[in-house]
């Protein structure tokens, strides 16, 4: 940084700092506009029913009413649902994690006849909607006696761990110097050996981005818990939170406060991770492959 | 082939082994299913009864709703992609400062696109509400009509679906983040020591180096969009109204599938729409040639 | 000594093996239900009772939403549950693909007796002439009113309107505008709430299918009439935007339009019973009145509510059917309506005093005299659908009444007719 600015002329550096001061400003008020209907989401969550109905525009509720959150958590099994949550989840990052960073090391380093048409169909199978297959699927599943269980919501993260996390990777794990593989294979590591002890280690960026995103698309994931599951007791979260809203009325205040609770977590992991999450993402040589 | 190569050759399928499994299981052999079905008669509990191409004649002939939410979803597709991409670009370049408050930044405008779905449906109604949403509200503040029915009316409700996907920008934007960071330094300092001003040096190292990233995030947006459900489901309450305004693609085919039980009528449904977004792809990939620009090209 | 040990030990021997084989022998039967509050407490009370009366069968009772789609997947998987709680209009849908038990023959050999039930809900069990479910609880529209405004607009709050001329006047009486023209209270509105074209058409005189069900008729004079009337009616509102940008200002619990005064009359079922329990009771004690909902040749309106079913491929369907027993005799039949707020389908519970506590059950329970089901045939939610769309595009102006019914008669034929033909060729 100190070596780049040392060879700037001093109106650049004014510049640069008018530039500053602009971004810093457009940046605030980006924020101020994207968190507003977030911060309506918080105060929302501490109104009582009368104040959610008002006319007037209210801010800050008063009386506050920090009920809705112990009422949230227990209008629905919460944390119950919290549970299946989490439990999917997690299964479900370390299924892509294992799978998708195994077949892109295979992508990514090894040479076979056929690698490049397998990557091809790969990349097509990307663009393919789920709903094409969402029917069959379904009807597997249900054969294999995976219909209302969380198997159906788990088991698939290990077939492979989706195309896009297996092209992110592969394309992180490419720019390893071949050279580092090359001296692995001299001193007598197996494929496995250098896949374990020099792929993972040196891939951690990429891993992390792979398990935010999945981490998040699994939390959230609406459509696989509603088709899939039956039993109340087996409801995610995302699922769950429809039970807020009766044929009658919603519960507005309290749907809020779940949800807010419900996102805290991972706007923790991002805040903390973001650094490694964004330099995980590589997408130099692009779609090319 | 050596005997090192044939090892590598064997290798290289172990370690693919759980794609080719899921790919085969979960991907291909469910297509091949799947249009199966769409040439069919199938409700789930009667065998499938063979009908050749009536559910493609009846979708492309016979029902209005087809047509009705296709055009829905090419009107939002055409909207929301162009519209996030410009969005996700912008933001990703003034995130890319180095200013201390950035994590913070960062995290904020990655905010909304991991509230669930329900949450942020049912926010975005209250949003929209005519009388005390903050839109119309604020509209008022600022002197321009205050009295759109947005969602429900026929006119707005696609576009208040449009500026919902714009809160939802995040996740394109991180990868547009890490596209600019891909951007070798050097670059830009050579750049600078030629006299370079900042909107060259945009025009001329950030603009074309990040085209793989736009591609990559066009494609994906595109066919994200053209599958847009779960937000519809919840606001419409599983409906697509007003007057069908709301009737996505996606939609309509579940209904079909999971309302009224046509699991055949509602695959040859999935089948057009993977043409369609095949299409859209290629057609994509063909003129990308024409401004997308790998680094690698440079160097080799 | 030995000897005795012996055989006091071959005793407990046998007694330990016939209690497990005891155990072995009990049915295990799941029953699916979606309800909540204190109709699944209800629910657990009388499922205690049963296996009370009946200790070799276990219930499992499951809470689950999307019943329906839920069931038809679980059929087809071979996981189909014993007996569920079943939304009685979906009966044709499902009963055309196979996938409930035909009752019939479970009948003959029981007590049970169609004359004992509510006939427009036994009516909807039967379809082409067999009987697949046993009505559990039904409802009806009726018309609900705020006596308060009645009085305050100077009418007779002991004489709702009867016919749709009247509901007209009423209503005009009961709509109040500010200086702006913007609507500050409502009369009626025909299309809000539990509304729909089927029960205008109905108490006109006329149907949505011919009676063999091979025509779709719900676009000719009375239907596009009924239409039309609805169409004037919410314009001299002032327009479907005006209502929705009025009705967009509404809130819920206790702020619901209808309870504080910013709607007058409404069509509504007895389900909101319990809220205005909960949220409004000074309302229900004071000003709430109810009516049948006025006719234009005559009274009708939709009766609806849950039955009970056995699905094709239950594990245990004798079980099953002791189970549907028990829940509807008359004891049950009260206690379960009483907890959440439903009309019980056994008429005998349903006229007992303890369902008719008040005047608000008292109207709703004799109000079912006039309770219609609607067609049981497969094509019915479907051709539904395009009516709704039809009603959207007559009153938002986009169609007249007639090219609005049309349309929509147009398409439900040609799904009417699948149908038909599909189950001709079955």
């Amino acid at each position: 940084m100190f070596e780049k600015v040392r060879h700037l002329n001093k109106s650049t550096k004014d510049r640069e700092r008018t530039w500053k001061i602009i971004v810093n400003m457009i940046l605030t008020i980006g924020a101020a506009v994207v968190s507003l209907p977030f911060l309506w989401m918080l105060s929302t969550s501490l109104k009582t029913d009368s104040q959610i109905m008002s006319e007037k525009l209210i801010w800050i509720p008063n009386p506050i009413d920090w009920v809705n959150y112990w009422e949230a958590a227990t209008y629905i099994p919460y944390f119950q649902y919290l549970k299946n949550t989490v439990f999917v989840s997690i299964i479900s990052v370390i299924g892509v994690l294992t799978a998708a960073s195994l077949v892109a090391f295979g992508f990514a380093k090894l040479r076979a006849p056929g690698r490049n048409f397998l990557f091809i169909v790969l990349l097509c199978s990307m663009m393919l909607p789920g709903q094409v297959t969402m029917i069959p699927v379904f009807i597997l599943f249900r054969n294999l006696g995976w219909y209302n269980s969380l198997k159906a919501l788990t088991i698939p993260a290990f077939m492979g761990g989706g195309a896009f996390n297996i092209f992110l990777l592969r394309q992180f794990f490419m720019g390893i110097p071949n050279e580092v593989i090359e001296a692995a294979k001299i001193d007598g590591c197996s494929y496995f050996d250098i896949y374990w002890r020099i792929v993972l280690p040196l891939g951690k960026p990429a891993l992390t981005t792979v398990a935010i995103f999945t981490f998040v698309a699994t939390w959230n994931d609406f459509m696989s818990p509603l088709i899939y599951l039956k039993d109340q007791s087996k409801y995610t979260i995302a699922l769950g939170l429809q039970f807020f809203q009766s044929m009658h009325s919603t519960e507005h205040a309290l749907l809020m406060a779940a949800a807010l609770i419900t996102v805290l977590p991972i706007i923790i992991i991002f805040f903390f991770a973001q650094e490694h999450f964004i330099k995980g993402v590589s997408l130099e040589g692009g779609i090319k492959g | 082939m050596n005997k090192g190569q044939r090892r590598e050759t064997i290798v290289f399928y172990l370690f693919i082994s759980p794609w080719i499994i899921g790919f085969t299981v979960l991907t291909f052999g469910p297509m091949i299913v799947s249009f199966w079905y769409s040439l069919t008669e199938y409700n789930m509990l009667q065998p499938p009864l063979y009908v050749g191409l009536e559910n493609y004649r009846r979708l492309f002939t016979d029902d209005p709703l087809f047509w009705k939410s296709l055009y829905n979803t090419f009107y939002y597709v055409i909207f929301s992609v162009p519209l996030s991409l410009a969005t996700g670009v912008v933001l990703a370049i003034l995130l890319n400062q180095k200013i201390k408050t950035m994590p913070l930044f960062r995290t904020i405008f990655y905010l909304p696109s991991i509230v669930p779905m329900v949450a942020s449906a049912f926010l975005w109604i209250w949003i929209f509400n005519p009388r005390f949403g903050l839109l119309n509200k604020t509209l008022g503040l600022l002197g321009m009509p205050d009295n759109i029915l947005w969602l429900s009316s026929e006119v707005w409700s696609k576009p208040a679906l449009i500026i919902m996907s714009l809160w939802g920008v995040g996740g394109s934007m991180i990868i547009f983040l890490a596209g600019l960071q891909g951007i070798p330094e050097q670059l830009y300092e050579a750049a600078r020591i030629d006299g370079a001003t900042s909107g060259k040096q945009f025009r001329y190292i950030t603009l074309p180096l990040l085209t793989p990233t736009i591609f990559f995030n066009l494609i994906m947006g595109l066919i994200g969009a053209f599958q847009t459900f779960a937000q519809v489901y919840v606001i419409t309450n599983g409906e697509g109204g007003p007057l069908n305004s709301t009737l996505f693609y996606m939609l309509y085919l579940y209904r079909q599938a999971f309302e009224f039980f046509n699991m055949g009528y509602a695959s040859a449904m999935a089948w057009i729409l993977f043409v369609i977004i095949m299409t859209f792809t290629l057609i994509q990939l063909k003129f990308s040639g024409r401004w997308v620009f790998y680094q690698g090209d440079i160097k080799g | 000594m030995l000897k005795k040990r012996f055989f006091a030990s071959f005793l407990l021997l046998i007694l330990l093996l016939s209690l497990t084989l005891n155990v072995a022998a009990k049915t295990k039967i799941s029953f699916w239900h979606n309800w909540s509050g204190e109709g699944v407490k209800a629910i657990d009370s009388i499922v205690n009772q049963f296996e009370k009366v009946y200790p070799d069968i276990d219930v499992e009772v499951i809470l689950t939403t999307k019943i329906e789609q839920k069931l038809l997947v679980s059929i087809a998987g071979g996981a189909a549950p014993d007996v569920v709680l079943f939304d009685r209009y979906k009966t044709g849908q499902f009963a055309a693909r196979g996938a409930l038990t035909e009752l019939d023959k479970f009948i003959e050999n029981s007590s049970i007796k169609s004359e004992d039930f509510f006939n427009a809900a036994w009516g909807e069990t039967i379809y082409r002439g067999k009987i697949y479910s046993i009505p559990y609880y039904v409802d009806n529209r009726a018309l609900l009113y705020n006596k308060k405004l009645f009085e305050e607009a100077g009418l007779d709050p002991n004489d709702p309107p009867e016919t749709w001329d009247e509901l007209i006047e009423y209503s005009k009486k009961l709509t109040k505008y500010d200086d702006e023209g913007r609507i500050t209270q409502v009369g009626f509105v025909p299309i809000w709430d539990w509304a729909s074209l089927v029960h205008y058409i109905w108490q006109s005189g006329g149907t949505v299918f011919n009676d063999d069900m091979t025509k779709v008729v719900f676009n000719n004079e009375i239907g596009v009439n009924a239409l039309q009337w609805i169409v004037d009616f919410i314009d001299m509102c002032g327009g479907v935007d005006e209502l929705i940008s009025f009705s967009s200002g509404f809130g819920a619990q206790i702020n619901n339009p209808f309870y504080i005064g910013q709607v007058a009359m409404q069509s509504n079922g007895p389900w909101i019973y319990r809220d205005i329990e909960r949220y409004a009771p000074g309302f229900l004690k004071n000003d709430l009145r109810i009516a049948p909902l006025p006719k234009n040749t005559e009274h009708a309106t939709i009766a609806g509510g849950f039955s009970l079913i056995i699905p094709k491929g239950a594990p245990e369907p004798e079980a099953a059917w002791k189970f549907i027993q028990y829940l509807v005799q008359k004891e049950s039949q009260i206690e379960w309506a009483f907890a959440s707020g439903t009309i019980p389908a056994l008429k005998a519970a349903a006229y007992s005093d303890q369902i008719m506590r008040d005047d608000f059950w008292e109207a709703f329970v004799k109000n079912m005299e006039y309770g219609k089901y609607r067609p049981v045939h497969p094509a019915f939610p479907e051709v539904e659908s395009y009516i709704y769309q039809a009603v959207d595009k007559a009153v938002y102006h986009k169609m007249t009444s007639k090219e609005a019914l049309d349309w929509a008669a147009e398409r439900a034929q040609v799904i009417l007719d699948q149908h038909n033909l599909k189950i001709i060729n079955n």
